[in-house]
């Protein structure tokens, strides 16, 4: 079971289930999926599973202790003779170190089992001339699936706790379902305790509209999936694995093919995860609104993998913005700069946290490093250059808020996530270089108009899919824009229209998927990450 | 009663949705399925799927296996050699889910005196998923050739569906037959205690080609082909355990009295995985005389409806002296 998308999951795991757990009592459901969500996960990680387990206990134990600091600093507090503000501080040392130990321990697992080996890469040649010798090959352990998605949602339990944004859980294996719910164990999205751990403590029962609607929901998933993504890989593999020699226009084509890759595999991915969550009662927070509607590269990160950018905007970027040293930062900043400039270029510091963090939490590897740092210079630019196009524009006559403008911001923004893509998708920091240097330099049209980029993977029949489904999901992500709601609407005709569409649906996957034959399943890409 | 006027009409649908979603699987199904057994046709392993273009009744022995079996067995000298007929259903990694297809698909139209099942894919680990879309594929063809959607024509919607063409060299591949890739056979077959058992989903896929040969009153005949990369000790004692259970004949070409002397410098194309021509032919002829000395089965040679046997076995000599193979 290396993938939701495979006929074990969908065919056999979930229906068992969503089957046991309608038939169990409304006490035990909750048992019953953590039991499914051990199940899913041992199957594909094994005895990685005590790392998983390990997480769960020290989130719940100092989650224990953090309300029994903020107890009795309360009760201390009460006391008339003591100095208020001494015990504030002390119990605020107090409270820092025990989130702390448990952040450090967290990351740590997640930093040893997975960049391990990367830092000893890095480290090795810089330590070499020193006459230190680094080992390789880091723990071999191997990499539990999902810690990158598991550890982001516990550390935030962690800190909400210590914030008394939520309430410290007493029962480990309510946190327990919340960390390893199976549907988002893989992928996200990282939801936050107080989104998701009641509501599937609740054991709702299974109701008919909750099926239906779920099971509509991850079969849009699995078409994006089967139809778009799996379909592309092949193509996308040809040109970047480096088994083709290709001129810059084929490396653009990628570049875009690539994108929409990405997106239908998480995105569908996603929608599985929300649609299976529904079919238990649970609203699993959105990673997607509209990605390519953006008109910034800062927009477009508000709406691609919604759930990680406010992880780190909550987490890091914050924190790192209101403290000491950066307030510091900014003041002085503000005497040299003025009250609107100042702040942003201190700012640049919290950001440079936040795409550092973002590009390593992606892989351990220099391109996501280059990605990362890509799209700090993006957003942090763009943030300073944003008043002088305001200024610019009324004098070059642009009308600021006009449809023409606003295309026109989307068409760069576009360009500008196709590169990072690119980037992305490179096999390691040179190789992304020589891949740009590829399209700046070597830009060509040739292979389209011989036909060469017809036999990488991909023929006509093939573009031709992908392209009427990408208009489909392009009218659609147009409607949502303009705050319709398509699917809600369409779950409003009769139940047989409904139940005709689903049914078209689904032959639609069987036929039009990229499955069986030559084509080899791709396991979700977010999955690695 | 309201509610179970409720009631049934939620069953109502859930099955108009289920007869629906089969007919439509059953049509699109008839549509996309080769209307040949032909590559051009868009059939998928057709070499191995050329067994359902022979007349009638006429193939004695089955050959089933992967790789190891399509370079090992050669019909064609076979029948030279002992005018037996035969057809190798092989085809590359196979695994015994889609070996049970093909076997249920040959048996559709012939009826073999025995079947031969090389050992190497009993030992392939299989997916309950992947033998779960097998299935799926069995019942709805269009699982497996919905691909076919880019080259449909009007013949797809109102042609029959046929069988008519079979492979020249009955499924043997002379694809690699002069290359040379000499093995280290320094481990080969090295005595052990260790046991390689089945595992418990192969085992039940193995139970299940044993009833569909009792069935068709064929019987089922495990041999293991020379091989320095696949095949071992471990593997030879637990296929013996596991003949001696299903209570079927087993030879081990690499081991014992029926072992075939390989020159395993000069007989292998690929390192010890596979033979070239050369092995085969060792290989072939030790099969046919353990078929003729122990199975019975009738020498086709002077039999005039067996014609085209001797046409293709003719082709199949001038091949051979193409390639500077030896053709005896």
């Amino acid at each position: 079971m290396k993938s939701y998308f495979s006929l074990m999951v969908l065919g056999l795991f979930v229906p068992a289930a969503v089957a046991l757990y309608q038939l169990a009592p409304r006490r035990a459901r909750p048992l019953v999926l953590l039991a499914a969500s051990y199940a899913f996960f041992w199957s594909i990680s094994g005895k990685l599973l005590a790392f998983l387990l390990f997480s769960t206990l020290s989130v719940w134990a100092t989650g224990l202790v953090l309300e029994e600091l903020q107890r009795r600093r309360a009760a201390e507090m009460r006391d008339p003779d003591v100095d208020r503000r001494v015990v504030k501080r002390r119990f605020a040392r107090y409270m820092r170190a025990a989130v702390a130990a448990c952040v450090v321990a967290n990351l740590g697992v997640l930093a040893a089992l997975k960049y391990l080996a990367f830092f000893e890469a890095v480290a090795a040649p810089l330590l070499a001339p020193l006459g230190i010798e680094v080992p390789q090959g880091g723990l071999r352990l191997g990499v539990p699936i999902g810690i990158s998605f598991y550890t982001l949602s516990a550390v935030s339990y962690v800190v909400d706790v210590y914030r008394k944004t939520s309430p410290a859980d007493h029962n480990p294996v309510r946190l327990a379902l919340f960390l390893a719910f199976f549907p988002q164990i893989m992928e996200g999205p990282i939801a936050r305790y107080n989104e998701t751990a009641c509501s599937l403590w609740s054991g709702r029962p299974v109701t008919a509209e909750n099926l239906f609607g779920g099971t509509a929901r991850a079969l849009w998933g699995l078409a994006k999936k089967l139809i778009v993504a799996d379909r592309v890989n092949v193509f996308v593999k040809t040109v970047f694995d480096g088994s083709a020699s290709v001129d810059g226009g084929v490396v653009a084509l990628a570049a875009v093919l690539y994108t929409i890759q990405l997106y239908c595999d998480f995105s569908g991915t996603m929608d599985f995860a929300v649609g299976v969550g529904r079919i238990f009662g649970t609203r699993l927070p959105e990673n997607f609104r509209q990605p390519f509607a953006s008109r910034t590269a800062s927009e477009f990160w508000q709406r691609w993998h919604v759930t990680l950018g406010a992880w780190f905007r909550d987490y890091v970027f914050y924190p790192v913005s209101l403290s000491k040293p950066i307030k510091r930062l900014t003041n002085g900043s503000r005497h040299l700069l003025g009250n609107r400039m100042g702040p942003l270029a201190a700012s640049g510091v919290a950001l440079a946290c936040v795409w550092f963090g973002n590009g390593l939490w992606h892989g351990a590897g220099g391109q996501y490093l280059l990605f990362g740092a890509y799209y700090f210079v993006l957003i942090w630019l763009g943030g300073l250059m944003a008043p002088l196009a305001e200024r610019l524009c009324p004098r070059l006559g642009i009308d600021h808020d006009g449809a023409a403008w606003h295309a026109w911001q989307r068409g760069r923004t576009l360009v500008v996530i196709f590169i990072g893509e690119l980037i992305f998708r490179a096999s390691s920091a040179p190789e992304a270089l020589g891949l740009l240097g590829t399209l700046a330099s070597g830009f060509s049209l040739a292979s389209f108009a011989d036909g060469t980029v017809f036999s990488m993977g991909m023929d006509a029949a093939d573009f031709g899919v992908v392209a009427c489904a990408v208009a489909v999901l392009a009218a659609v992500g147009r409607l949502r824009e303009r705050g319709a709601h398509p699917v809600r609407r369409a779950w409003e005709l009769p139940v047989p229209v409904r139940a005709a569409a689903m049914v078209a649906l689904a032959f639609v996957i069987v036929i039009f998927g990229a499955y069986g034959g030559s084509y080899v399943p791709v396991d979700p890409m977010y999955a690695q990450f | 009663m309201m509610r179970v006027a409720r009631g049934a009409r939620r069953v109502l649908g859930a099955l108009a949705i289920a007869a629906a979603v089969i007919a439509l699987l059953a049509l699109s199904s008839r549509v996309v399925m080769p209307k040949n057994n032909q590559t051009e046709f868009g059939q998928i392993n057709a070499a191995a799927n050329g067994v359902m273009g022979e007349p009638a009744d006429t193939i004695d022995v089955l050959f089933l296996g992967d790789s190891e079996a399509f370079s090992s067995f050669s019909p064609l000298q076979l029948w030279g050699e002992q005018g037996i007929t035969s057809y190798v259903c092989a085809t590359s990694a196979q695994r015994l889910y889609y070996t049970t297809s093909l076997l249920a698909r040959a048996l559709e139209n012939q009826g073999p005196r025995v079947v031969v099942l090389e050992t190497n894919c009993i030992f392939s680990p299989m997916s309950v998923g992947d033998a779960a879309m097998r299935a799926l594929s069995d019942l709805f063809p269009v699982f497996e050739y919905h691909n076919r959607w880019k080259s449909l024509t009007v013949d797809d919607f109102v042609g029959p569906v046929r069988a008519t063409w079979a492979d020249d060299l009955k499924g043997f591949r002379l694809d690699h037959a002069t290359q040379v890739k000499p093995a280290d056979a320094t481990t080969y077959m090295q005595e052990t205690d260790d046991v390689q058992r089945l595992s418990r989903f192969n085992w039940l896929y193995l139970q299940e080609i044993k009833r569909m040969c009792d069935a068709a009153g064929a019987r089922l005949v495990l041999v293991s082909t020379p091989s320095t990369v696949n095949w071992n000790m471990a593997r030879h004692r637990g296929m013996a355990q596991a003949a001696s259970e299903l209570m079927v004949d087993y030879y081990d070409l690499n081991v014992g009295d029926t072992k075939v002397e390989i020159d395993w410098s000069s007989e292998t194309y690929d390192a010890g995985d596979h033979l070239n021509l050369s092995g085969a032919q060792k290989v072939t002829s030790a099969v046919g005389k353990i078929l003729r000395g122990s199975y019975d089965i009738a020498d086709h040679r002077q039999d005039a409806a067996y014609d085209g046997w001797n046409d293709a076995y003719a082709r199949y000599r001038q091949r051979l002296s193409q390639l500077g193979a030896a053709t005896s």
